[in-house]
């Protein structure tokens, strides 16, 4: 299954190398590069699961992999937030972020909780806040009359579905594994859909897209 | 065991409505903010088409009183000096042939500079925005009962203030179908009516003329068209019907609202 993740990770960054000369003029090479690191991290990772640095897997991930993600989309929406309010509220979600973070590493370590990372979860729930005033801001203004190619719109969108469905599957990881592992397979499958939802969400970005 | 599991189910039951509510939500503003572009674009088309009509009636004047000017200190002044030069050359012959023939002369100056003055006058004037609509149709009826071809009737019922552009864009229509019926319908009678009510101004116009089929092609001719035009552009309604041998009847009504407006 993490086969195929990687699969729609790698399709959409060259999707996105694609289209490069639409997007090289615009932030959006950052996204592009971000894909790239995303891919490089996950390859990196599985190859690393089976040699002798696997206990070193989820470092990367808690460290590094997983922390640009949040910060990385905390940024995209800081730029694409029209109001200074919004500007302040993506601002405060991001430093709640990295407090959360700070938490996690000096109190909540090898204490056991329902999910499985303290500043994942907050980290999870921060970015849907963003995720949610983006698209009150993006349905008030006249932009929503051409959603099909706003980029940001796709991503957006992309990032909810996956953001918004798993967030009770990584609240909930340790009361499913430990009590209902059948719920606990179920819900990690729809987990890998939902991911490939999101980097065909992204894919489809790409291709709408049409550059002001 | 029971607990997490209503927990569990509690929590994707509210993940799903909320993405579901979102959607919805997402949808209904999409669908109220293209209902709010369309007007305004129709809002914008509309002042647009305002303001060109404004300009073409703007440039119009200004053209008009141009070539009234320069009928007045050219053409005028030339037939004013040949009309002078007939009179000396009546004086210089005394031969009757030719003092007949150069008075004759004269007299077709004098005649062509009176036309010209008043051709200038009219071209010059602000007839339409110093008068109120009732004088200025009142004047037109006049005109063309003078003539004797038809009695057109006016019964004028309103003391309404209109603003310039509804006032052009009455008159000139009227004028229109005046002509239409007096050079196609080979009427004798028109009734023009001009009445305010708490709604707005209403216009009927009757001839018992011999009538046409609206639906010929042929028959809606540039004229009707621009009728048609000019009222809808000052946010009026135009209604016109007619049938062989039925005469022609047209109904114009302008609300309240764009009577002063613009």
């Amino acid at each position: 299954m993490q086969y195929t993740t990687i699969f729609m990770e790698l399709a959409s960054f060259v999707t996105g190398l694609l289209y490069w000369n639409k997007i090289k003029n615009s932030i959006w090479v950052w996204f592009v590069i971000y894909l790239g690191f995303i891919v490089t991290g996950e390859l990196v990772c599985n190859y690393l699961s089976y040699t002798s640095y696997n206990n070193k897997v989820n470092t990367i991930f808690n460290y590094i992999i997983i922390p640009v993600e949040f910060l990385f989309f905390y940024w995209l929406y800081y730029k694409h937030a029209s109001s200074k309010k919004n500007r302040l509220l993506v601002i405060a979600c991001c430093v709640l972020y990295l407090l959360s973070f700070i938490a996690d590493q000096y109190f909540f370590q090898g204490k056991k909780f329902l999910f499985d990372s303290f500043s994942y979860c907050a980290g999870n729930l921060l970015l849907l806040v963003a995720i949610l005033s983006f698209f009150m801001e993006f349905s008030k203004g006249n932009e929503i009359l051409h959603f099909r190619s706003s980029l940001i719109f796709w991503v957006s969108l992309g990032n909810l579905v996956f953001y918004l469905g798993t967030l009770p599957y990584f609240g909930l990881i340790h009361l499913l594994y430990d009590n209902h592992r059948e719920i606990f397979n179920y819900y990690t499958y729809l987990m890998f859909a939902l991911d490939w939802a999101m980097y065909l969400l992204f894919i489809i970005g790409f291709i709408k897209w049409k550059p002001k | 065991m029971e607990t997490e599991i209503v927990l569990i189910i509690c929590i994707m039951t509210a993940v799903i409505i909320i993405f579901i509510a979102g959607l919805l939500l997402f949808v209904n503003q999409l669908k109220n903010r293209r209902q709010l572009y369309e007007k305004e674009k129709a809002d914008i088309e509309k002042q647009h088409k305002l303001d060109l009509l404004n300009d073409q009636l703007r440039i119009q004047k200004q053209t008009m009183q141009f070539i009234g000017n320069e009928i007045h200190d050219s053409v005028a002044q030339k037939l004013t000096l040949a009309s002078l030069y007939t009179r000396k050359l009546e004086y210089d012959h005394n031969h009757p042939g030719v003092l007949n023939k150069l008075d004759n002369i004269g007299t077709i100056i004098n005649d062509s500079l009176e036309e010209l003055r008043n051709l200038s006058r009219t071209l010059s004037n602000d007839t339409i925005q110093d008068k109120q609509l009732g004088e200025l149709l009142h004047a037109e009826c006049q005109k063309i009962n003078a003539a004797g071809i038809c009695k057109v009737e006016l019964q004028f019922n309103s003391g309404a203030q209109l603003n310039f552009m509804v006032k052009s864009a009455l008159l000139r229509t009227i004028q229109e179908f005046i002509q239409n019926s007096l050079k196609h319908a080979g009427c004798d009678r028109i009734l023009v009516t001009v009445d305010e009510d708490a709604a707005g101004l209403a216009v009927v116009l009757l001839d018992n003329g011999k009538g046409f089929d609206t639906n010929d092609a042929g028959a809606a001719g540039i004229g009707l068209n621009n009728m048609k035009r000019r009222i809808t552009l000052v946010g009026g309604s135009f209604n016109l019907q007619s049938k062989p041998g039925e005469g022609t009847s047209l109904s114009l009504f302008i609300d309240n609202k764009n009577l002063l407006a613009l």
